[in-house]
């Protein structure tokens, strides 16, 4: 290569994105984007002729809301943008990749040309998010060299800062850092324990739909209804005016983290009108959301089995934590002064850009001296049939915050006499009964003989990968039969898709004519997550999908099946994904009558951690689970 | 999406009779649970069950609805002042108690129909609703049931707030010796008083057939919205307003007023608003202290009979005049309680009594003025008055004493109070006043003063009842009366 590789790190945010790199002497930079401004609202203005982005989409968009797009990682993951675009539906990855695009030639202003790049999403994000987050990188023409979480960004920008990367990092003490990151749409929490150069994610909790714009929202209705009353003010069918009501709130909140009172004003029909809001009301209206990001920290020290006391360090990140109310809540409870040492909006993409340039310049972690470790961020396991209830019930396999790369597996038994396949589905979240379970993928053992017994073992074994790929064996050692699957990520847009996109973006041609039309077919909307029979039959049908060439986390791949000595008088058909819908549901059962793990998980290589997790000894966990079984 | 999904019953099991949900059966609890360890326990999981299921739900806008739901209830019930608030709005919306709007919107429908009788959004008349006339006096005597407003009480509770009664009981055994102002001699002393500063009320009753000492002029403060005016006043005025003035203080709104109105009770009415002598500010009696002969109404007046040996003053039901709105004003903004009385010698103790319902007014509460105050005035006008107050140091009630008039301030903090609350002068001489120095001793005296105070009230404010019958033959000694001559409420703001 005639020039380096420049190392580029993208924090692409709800409300706000920012671009760093590394460089020449190795320091993390924000790029200054063309408007001059550190970062770039995450807005999206379908012109008439272009796409507009940034913080002049936010402007044109108080006029048109009908073009606006914001907030679109919201909805990532899922089929499309909540909000119709001149009345065409667009895949969410096609607006954030249109954000990146616009933040790629930024930075090629001053940079030059590039093509790779780290991107951050929140530790909370599952994996059809992380999908999505990724293909929209793809469409914007940057290769996606990796995805990193924000809150592990973040811990990789505070040890550059603290030198825990340099030589002399070695002799520091242990830091315990819980990153509390709440940003325009999302908050995460994380503690992350930091040893010379070894970041280890001990646990992470959060929640994808809440940040600084619920606290904007907060004061849009307080200042919609104080407008209405005062000033006999009508906001209904007025599109434009509660835009520009928005974006008012919006400066008043940041306003109010700096003074105790602000002015909110508006102009309407030539008239100006005025409302003032004080700091305290303001804590006031949103003090339950405050609430929930305290009892989403209680309960990620809950799971990390410790207390405020084993946390060194507390680092804000995000806009949203410039609030006064944040440090002082978290101040508070935590009894710690938080370190505002880092920029709450630059950390995580300097992070990201630090990540970017270890990945390009070693090619992987291995050799740098430095191990970023990550944990799942949610459940991973098996959907089945209690045999005892008949109701739903879910397995657990891999734990949430457990560390990564890990295996572990567990028994099941079949659900009923001659079952001519068996239908593992394997979900991420959710409740113990299955709600709100996010299915990723199922695996299939198809045409097993007839006469199979009720009852027979079904061994399920899970290989979580550090790239958050996950391989899934459903095995029936009695007859030598199994099934693999790399999890596919069940929803998000499809190879062709992405080629299709691809292709569109690049032609000049107003976006929206190619958009799907909203009239087609808009009940079916797939919400995040969401295994729905019908999408899956017609257009997000999960073809298998090409290998690519990214170490990063990508599209599953069918892994290469090992060769098996095969019983000659059965069929083994091996399933990469969910094939078939018209499955009958009685041979989807499984029930839970026994399992046991018979893969230890984790890997103790960087196990520095006195308190490390490991997944619970299977036979205790299923004494009491079955215990609570008993008492339904 | 199912267009029948229920998240409350799907993910929470809350069955959808309980609709709409309040706070408590959000969580889970039962209703007016006041554990904190409960409240949180319960809001902490049903958080952490939405969390699980928000992060693959197909409704994940729903569930992030519901988790801001869990968390505002577990913000407002682990709040101390928000749970009192909140619970009083709950029980008047259980009670089917009208909002402001409601009754509104009621009384636009029925002004075109006659009222539904038992209504409680009722407007109630500003004026002399509740006086006892004499005519009242009478039924009360031949035993009917002289105030059927009572009857509208169907649950104590339901009138939550000020719902304030005052009755004073004066004397050892003497239950309901109210003097009120009735002789010429005295009304010539209330006309030096000092009526009038700056707050004009309009009296709209009729002149001519009132005789009524003590006046129920709910004081109408201007509002910021027009559309409560046709609640307050709904009865056509017989004659045009008579303007008086009260004492007030600087600040706040008055919102009732009952006075005893020597222009209206054939005194010697003031031609025009006596101006303000600072020398005269002092509440002074001219009388004979001793002079207890029973006040005799002037002739041709309707004044009511209440007299020492049969003495009934009716308390102040301040719920029965006035608006919810101006609950909610008071509710707000704090409020005020005076009660100006003139005292002749003798012991008194006032203890403040506070409804069980209220949180706020509680012993265990260092803000409340919860409490027992004693007075004691000598018969010799010139000794000093004693006046030891007991209960909370900070209590907010002050007990102004130039010479007889007493002036009793209770202030109550917005956003505090909302309960049946009650001042009484507790002279009785059945009650042994309770030794106050530790919590256990005070509470069986306590709870036996409160029992008779209890059984008092309710002659008061419903009539005689069975078991009060008995008591009121008990023979009595009156060695101590009180005349009372204002209760104002005021809002703070």
């Amino acid at each position: 290569m005639d020039k380096p590789e420049i190392s580029i790190g993208i924090d692409l945010g709800t409300t706000f994105s920012a671009v760093a790199h590394i460089d020449n002497e190795g320091r993390p930079l924000t790029i200054i984007n063309s408007e001059g401004e550190l970062t770039t609202p995450s807005a999206v203005f379908f012109d008439h002729d272009a796409v507009i982005v940034g913080t002049e989409a936010t402007i044109a968009g108080e006029s048109d809301t009908d073009r606006l797009a914001r907030n679109a990682k919201r909805d990532m993951g899922g089929a499309r943008y909540r909000k119709k675009i001149r009345d065409c539906f667009l895949p969410p990855e096609v607006i954030q990749s249109l954000i990146l695009k616009r933040l790629k030639s930024d930075a090629e202003l001053k940079l030059g040309e590039f093509r790779k790049a780290v991107i951050t999403v929140p530790a909370y994000f599952n994996e059809p998010r992380r999908k999505a987050t990724q293909d929209a990188g793809e469409l914007a023409g940057i290769d996606v060299i990796d995805i990193i979480n924000e809150p592990t960004a973040a811990a990789l920008a505070y040890g550059v800062q603290q030198g825990f990367l340099n030589a002399q990092g070695a002799a520091k003490e242990v830091e315990r850092v819980l990153v509390y990151d709440l940003g325009g749409g999302t908050f995460d929490v994380t503690l992350m324990e930091i040893k010379n150069s070894h970041f280890k994610t001990i646990a992470t909790a959060g929640d994808v739909y809440l940040g600084g714009i619920d606290w904007d929202h907060r004061i849009f209705d307080f200042a919609m209804k104080e407008f209405e009353t005062k000033h006999q003010i009508s906001f209904e069918n007025d599109n434009s005016l509660k835009e520009k009501l928005m974006n008012q709130c919006i400066r008043a909140k940041a306003s109010l983290s700096a003074r105790s009172q602000t002015i909110i004003r508006i102009e309407h029909k030539g008239e100006r009108y005025k409302i003032e809001i004080t700091r305290g009301q303001f804590e006031e209206l949103t003090k339950d959301l405050l609430e929930r990001t305290k009892l989403t920290t209680e309960r990620l020290l809950r799971d990390a089995k410790t207390d405020w006391s084993s946390v060194t360090k507390l680092l804000l990140v995000g806009g949203s934590t410039r609030m006064p109310m944040v440090a002082k809540m978290l101040e508070k409870t935590s009894g710690l002064k938080v370190d505002r040492t880092l920029s709450p909006d630059e950390c995580v993409a300097h992070g990201a850009a630090i990540y970017a340039d270890i990945l390009i310049k070693f090619g992987q972690e291995a050799g740098t001296g430095i191990s970023i470790k990550n944990v799942n961020s949610h459940d991973l396991g098996v959907l089945g049939i209690d045999s005892k209830t008949q109701t739903q019930r879910r397995k657990i396999v891999i734990p949430r915050n457990h560390s990564l790369p890990t295996k572990a597996a567990r028994k099941f038994r079949t659900a009923k006499d001659g079952q001519k396949q068996i239908v593992v589905r394997v979900i991420e979240g959710g409740t113990d009964t299955g709600q709100g379970a996010t299915l990723i993928g199922k695996c299939i053992v198809q045409d097993l003989p007839a006469g199979i017994k009720q009852g027979t073992e079904v061994v399920v074994s899970f290989n979580y990968l550090n790239s958050g790929r996950i391989h899934v064996v459903a095995e029936i050692p009695e007859l030598k039969i199994s099934a693999d699957t790399a999890i596919n990520r069940a929803d998000g847009m499809t190879r062709a898709d992405i080629l299709s996109w691809k292709e569109k973006l690049a032609s000049n041609t107003d976006l929206l004519d190619l958009a799907e039309p909203a009239e087609d077919g808009s009940a079916a909307i797939t919400p995040p997550g969401l295994p729905s029979p019908t999408v899956e039959s017609t257009k997000r049908s999960n073809t298998p999908q090409p290998p690519q060439a990214t170490p990063a986390i990508v599209p599953a791949i069918p892994l290469a099946v090992p060769e098996k000595p095969a019983i000659p008088e059965i069929k083994i058909t091996k399933q990469k994904t969910k094939l078939k819908i018209d499955i009958p549901s009685e041979d989807e059962m499984f029930v839970f009558e026994e399992s046991s793990p018979v893969a230890t998980p984790g890997d103790s290589a960087l196990d520095f951690l006195d308190n490390n997790k490991q997944p619970s000894a299977g036979g205790s966990e299923l004494d009491d689970f079955l215990a609570d079984l008993d008492l339904d | 999406m199912p267009i029948e999904f229920d998240p409350y019953l799907e993910w929470l099991g809350i069955q959808s009779t309980e609709r709409p949900l309040d706070h408590y059966a959000l969580l889970g609890l039962t209703r007016f649970e006041s554990s904190e360890a409960l409240i949180d326990q319960h809001s902490v999981q049903r958080i952490e069950l939405l969390q699980d299921i928000a992060t693959g739900s197909e409704q994940v806008e729903i569930s992030q609805k519901i988790l801001n739901e869990i968390s505002a209830a577990r913000v407002c019930l682990l709040d101390r002042q928000k749970r009192t608030k909140y619970d009083l709005q709950l029980k008047k919306q259980l009670a089917g108690f009208d909002s402001a709007e409601s009754r509104l919107a009621r009384f636009a429908s029925n002004a075109e129909s006659a009222p539904p009788k038992e209504s409680p959004a009722k407007p109630v008349a500003p004026i002399s609703l509740e006086i006892s006339t004499d005519l009242e006096s009478k039924k009360r005597k031949s035993g009917e049931n002289p105030i059927p407003r009572i009857s509208k009480r169907k649950k104590p509770w339901v009138f939550p707030l000020v719902a304030m009664i005052i009755p004073l009981l004066i004397g050892i055994g003497a239950l309901l010796g109210v003097y009120i102002f009735l002789t010429p001699q005295l009304r010539e002393d209330f006309d030096k008083l000092n009526y009038g500063r700056s707050n004009v009320i309009e009296t709209s009753h009729d002149e001519t057939s009132l005789g009524d000492p003590l006046k129920l002029n709910p004081i109408q403060p201007p509002k910021p919205t027009t559309t409560t005016k046709s609640t307050q006043d709904p009865k056509p005025e017989k004659s045009s307003p008579k303007k008086v003035e009260l004492p007030t203080e600087n600040g706040g709104k008055i919102i009732a007023s009952f006075y005893a109105d020597p222009a209206v009770s054939g005194g010697n009415a003031p031609k025009s608003p006596v101006a303000l002598d600072p020398e005269k500010q002092k509440w002074i009696y001219r009388g004979n202290p001793t002079d207890f002969s029973e006040p005799v109404p002037a002739k041709n007046s309707k004044i009511p009979a209440w007299k020492t040996g049969d003495k009934e003053f009716d308390g102040v039901d301040f719920h029965q005049v006035i608006s919810a709105d101006d609950f909610d004003r008071l509710y707000e903004n704090g409020w005020q309680l005076t009660v100006i009385a003139k005292l002749v010698a003798g012991s008194y103790r006032f203890q403040l009594m506070p409804d069980s319902n209220s949180s706020y007014w509680t012993r265990d509460n260092p803000e409340s003025p919860y409490g027992t105050y004693s007075i004691h005035l000598s018969k010799s006008a010139n000794k000093k008055t004693k006046i030891s107050v007991a209960g909370n140091e900070k209590s907010q009630i002050t007990i102004d004493d130039p010479h007889r008039y007493v002036q009793i301030e209770l202030k109550c903090p917005p956003r505090q109070a909302n309960c049946t609350f009650r001042v009484c002068s507790l002279t009785d001489g059945r009650v042994t006043a309770p030794p106050i120095d530790t919590k256990e001793n005070l509470k069986p005296a306590f709870q036996k003063w409160k029992r008779t105070i209890n059984s008092q009230i309710r002659m008061l404010t419903t009539g005689p009842r069975k078991g009060d019958q008995k008591a009121k033959k008990k023979p009595r000694t009156t060695l101590s009366e009180i005349w009372i001559h204002k209760v104002e409420l005021k809002a703070l703001k």
